[in-house]
């Protein structure tokens, strides 16, 4: 496993779309898995929802390379529903800015190419 | 069905261990997607989204799983590597020789044979109960006439075995020759790799003058040049245009170098003349018995047309199958196949008890697992994915044992076991061990997870890991160990017997002196030595040549030397005829001999004299002594009498030598007769040497490049390895089942003990108690070994009884001993419990040291 040795953010790159996604999603706050999948939808404009087998299964290897953390304290107490919440852990956070940082590359070199619009 | 309840059941593919983490959530997370898209149309492609998320996302959460668990696995055999070393060893034992046994019963066996619908192929022998044989070659004006007259067959092939020089194109090489009739081809279907094959064309005489080479020759001979095709070659001098490559395989015979077309003359053949193998291919529809019925009637009328040649003559048909692979290789290998698999009985259950072992000393961490909420069914899943792991690690390992063995296999058994020239770790036998390897994986796993199945969080967590699967897992090892005795009883008994029966079979007096011989076959080309005269010529310079050479003691030459396979016989009969001897005379061996043969090689000359080398008209005979007490009950001496001989030759006897065991140590001696050598045949050099006649090669070889260079010399060989491979079927079989039963017998010994060692520790709190109430250390291992010895004599006794069934299956093979030896039974029963008792005794001991009062404290 990569975080054994030293901390690479740039190993786990490229991130899958989920991935990168859900890291996004949990930027700002913790989250738990429904409140993902409509901030991913709503991020994304309506293009991308994940459906329940992709999330958790996504959640579960994010989870294992050590990019997400579980909360043991649920925040959101009036919720009827026991849900889990998760959090963006320091690496997950530095990934998520190593996955943003090549993807504005890519749209860099596509703007040269003429492939995207020019920033006003 | 309630949408959300038919979710459920798709969320049964994702593994257990992922389902008890998310299922809930991912239900939740679904009702609320659904709630979000109303309509028909919507709702319907959300379902259709789901379910392709589901079955795209599942298969990679049970790979993640199964490397989890492997992840797991792994590091707890390192943490164990005693126990990891002891299960790998002993499963890559197991594995591995099962697969070398199954390769070699693969190659013999069960390859393909390399005919076309071999079911309806036969070999058609020639029989005659008035000569008492029972399976001779036939000849080639029968043959012709069976073509011509019978209808139960496609066609027939006749095969003639030969020998050839091959000369030009380097060094001059003595090559193994089949010629072939017309028909072969499609008898067989047998095709050319390269080229084509004869045509009916080039089977007449005189319009022969073609060869094929077989695959193996043209790679070595002629570096695999397509060009040869095409090109003329030297065989025994005579120039032959190569005009095709036939494969090696061909099914019947080890090796083949040279084709030639049979091409047969029927004016100059004789119809007494026994040369030819005949296959036969029947017609659809026409069973065996028919054919043999038809070619019989076929075979009465040839009779009754020539009653010189044909009396008593009739025909027998054998499936191909079981001529190829005869009853004693086939008992040979099923022998080994039911050792083999008795060996991976006992080295499973040896594993088993291993796993059994670790499973119990790890109750405690199960216990733990099962009140964390991991379900049984996980738990049983983690032990067959370890034992899964343990077994493909043993396997691979197994698979190197194997290449080893069949590579030191190779080397003995090729010209022992039909077909066994291919033998190989190929696809099939590949495949074979990965089946082997998941099967023992899962069996063995079995053993574990059935000790583990009653176990429950409180027992176990209240017996400190001591709980259910102690007394279960220790009465299934009590179990399997003494199935390790039975099965190390069968083996012990089953090699015993091979080797008494070896024993006996190397104390047979073979009526000659096989050792400081050297031996080597020349066969002199028609084109070059074109007379009998000229021929002799060359022997008789080459054999003073020999004898000459410093440590050279005496030489002689022969048709045939005993033990090396094949034989020739024909009937003869004394010219006045004693009333009990039949009017067609007996059928014996006969080799073509000097004096010097009988003399080099030991045979004792019982009356008369050997051949006077000086008369040249050869019309002399030597006999052996049975066919003398044969030929003339009464006792009278045959010297100087006349006999004549099946193909109407008559000669005087002039002496009477020792009877030889000319082609295997199990049979009684051959009757048999010695005359003077047809020098342009094939003959065998025999060398009594001072010293190691291996030494003499380079000398001999030298004595026949003075004579002629272009002579080749081939199976040079010293009489002891002549004796050596005929033996090797024996030999190795012995070797094989001796190794295997040495295996057993420590595993089953190392199985017992280990059982023994278990109980001591299981029980050390009762025995302690029983220690402290004033027990004797004495009765204490007696009651702690107790187990042990019962589970040691129920096994034997299985085994015993086991061996007895199974040895009697295998009786053909023995060598004057019986399958029911009462004192080797009686011998093995009593040191494998002799061994049984002292493996028991020897982890017992503890039982004795044990301190009451600090066992008492653990509790």
């Amino acid at each position: 496993m990569p975080r054994q040795s030293k901390f690479e953010p740039e190993s786990f790159l490229p991130l899958p779309t989920a991935a990168f996604h859900i890291l996004v999603a949990l930027a700002d706050g913790d989250r738990h898995g429904y409140a993902i999948m409509q901030d991913v939808a709503v991020g994304t404009g309506g293009r991308l929802k994940l459906n329940p087998g992709t999330l958790y299964t996504t959640i579960r290897r994010l989870l294992d390379q050590g990019l997400l953390a579980e909360l043991d304290e649920r925040p959101d107490t009036e919720d009827d529903e026991r849900r889990r919440y998760y959090r963006l852990t320091e690496m997950g956070r530095q990934v998520a800015k190593a996955e943003a940082a090549r993807l504005q590359q890519a749209l860099a070199f596509a703007r040269e190419a003429g492939l995207a619009p020019k920033r006003t | 069905m309630k949408p959300d309840r038919f979710y459920a059941i798709l969320l049964r593919l994702y593994p257990s261990a992922f389902r008890e983490e998310y299922e809930r959530e991912m239900r939740a997370a679904f009702r609320r997607r659904r709630r979000d898209e109303s309509g028909v149309a919507r709702r319907a492609l959300l379902w259709l989204s789901v379910v392709g998320d589901t079955l795209a996302t599942a298969p990679g959460e049970h790979f993640n799983m199964l490397l989890s668990e492997i992840r797991y696995t792994l590091r707890g055999l390192r943490k164990t590597p005693a126990f990891a070393a002891a299960v790998i060893t002993t499963m890559a034992l197991g594995i591995g020789a099962t697969t070398a046994i199954y390769s070699l019963v693969y190659a013999v066996l069960l390859r393909p044979l390399p005919f076309t619908a071999p079911d309806r192929l036969v070999r058609i022998s020639e029989t005659n109960k008035l000569l008492d044989i029972s399976d001779f070659s036939a000849s080639v004006l029968n043959f012709l006439s069976w073509e011509e007259q019978s209808r139960s067959f496609e066609a027939l092939a006749a095969i003639r075995n030969g020998s050839a020089n091959l000369t030009g194109d380097g060094e001059p090489q003595r090559v193994l020759g089949i010629a072939v009739s017309d028909h072969f081809w499609t008898t067989t279907g047998i095709k050319p790799v390269a080229g084509r094959a004869f045509t009916p064309e080039e089977n007449i005489p005189g319009k022969d003058r073609v060869v094929m080479l077989s695959e193996g020759l043209w790679r070595q001979r002629y570096g695999a040049d397509p060009e040869i095709i095409g090109r003329a070659v030297l065989v025994n001098s005579i120039p032959r245009v190569v005009v095709g490559i036939a494969p090696d395989d061909i099914g019947y015979t080890t090796r083949v170098d040279l084709w030639t077309p049979l091409a047969a003359n029927p004016a100059e053949e004789d119809r007494a003349n026994h040369v030819i193998t005949v296959l036969g291919r029947l017609r659809s529809g026409v069973s065996l018995v028919a054919a043999d019925a038809e070619l019989n009637a076929v075979a009465l009328r040839l009779e009754k047309e020539f009653p010189k040649s044909n009396e008593g003559w009739r025909v027998r048909l054998t499936p191909v199958k079981e001529w190829i692979v005869d009853d004693n290789s086939r008992t040979s290998l099923y022998l080994l196949l039911a050792a083999v698999g008795l060996l991976l009985l006992t080295t499973s259950a040896n594993v088993a008890c291993l796993l059994v072992a670790r499973a119990t000393a790890r109750a405690h961490e199960f216990g733990i697992r099962l009140a964390l909420g991991a379900g049984r069914g996980r738990l049983i899943r983690q032990l067959t994915t370890e034992s899964l792991v343990l077994s493909v690690i043993g396997g691979g390992l197994g698979l190197l044992v194997a290449a080893g063995t069949v590579r030191w296999l190779a080397t003995r058994v090729t010209n022992q076991l039909p077909r066994s020239a291919h033998l190989a770790l190929d696809w099939p036998v590949l495949a074979f061990a990965f089946g082997l390897t998941a099967g023992v994986g899962f069996a063995v796993g079995l053993a574990p997870s059935w000790s583990a199945r009653r176990a429950d969080v409180l027992t176990t967590l209240r017996r400190g890991g001591r709980g259910t699967t102690g007394s279960a897992g220790a009465r299934l090892r009590l179990a399997l160990a003494g199935g390790q005795v039975a099965v190390a009883t069968m083996l012990v008994v089953g090699a015993l017997l091979l080797i008494q029966s070896f024993a006996r079979l190397q104390e047979v007096d073979l009526g000659f002196k096989p050792d400081h011989l050297l031996t080597a076959s020349i066969n002199l080309p028609r084109a070059k030595y074109a007379t009998q005269e000229k021929a002799e010529a060359f022997y008789k310079s080459l054999l003073s040549e020999i004898e000459a050479l410093p440590g050279a003691v005496s030489v002689g030459v022969t048709s045939g030397i005993p033990m090396a396979g094949g034989d020739t016989s024909m009937p003869i009969v004394p010219v006045e005829r004693p009333a009990s001897v039949p009017e067609r005379g007996i059928q014996a061996s006969f080799r073509m001999a000097n004096a010097g043969y009988l003399r080099t090689m030991g045979v004792p000359l019982r009356r008369g004299n050997l051949f006077d080398e000086s008369d040249s008209k050869h019309q002399t005979i030597v006999l052996g002594e049975g066919l003398v007490r044969r030929l003339w009950p009464d006792g009278s001496d045959p010297v100087d009498r006349q006999v004549r001989l099946g193909n109407g030759q008559v000669l005087t006897v002039v002496g009477v030598v020792g009877d030889v065991r000319m082609t295997d140590r199990r049979e009684e001696p051959e009757l048999a007769y010695y005359f003077r050598p047809f020098f342009l045949s094939t003959l065998t050099l025999v060398v009594r040497t001072t010293t190691d006649p291996a030494n003499f090669v380079g000398a001999i070889r030298e004595a026949v490049k003075r004579i002629d260079p272009a002579q080749p010399l081939s199976s040079i060989r010293t009489m002891d390895a002549v004796l050596d491979a005929n033996a090797e079927k024996s030999r190795l079989q012995t070797t094989l089942l001796t190794a295997f039963a040495c295996l057993a017998l420590l595993l089953g010994a190392v199985g017992i003990a280990g059982v023994v060692a278990y109980s001591v520790e299981r029980r050390a709190p009762d025995l302690a108690v029983r220690l402290a109430l004033g027990a004797t250390p004495a009765a204490a291992i007696r009651n702690a070994a107790g187990g042990g010895v019962t589970a040691s004599l129920i096994g034997l006794v299985l085994g015993l009884l086991g061996a007895w069934g199974l040895s009697r299956s295998f009786s053909g093979v023995l060598y004057k001993v019986q399958p029911d030896d009462p004192a080797t039974f009686a011998g093995v029963g009593i040191a494998l419990l002799a061994v049984a008792i002292v493996a028991c005794w020897l982890p017992a001991r503890a039982a004795a040291r044990i301190d009451p009062a600090a066992a008492l404290k653990r509790e």
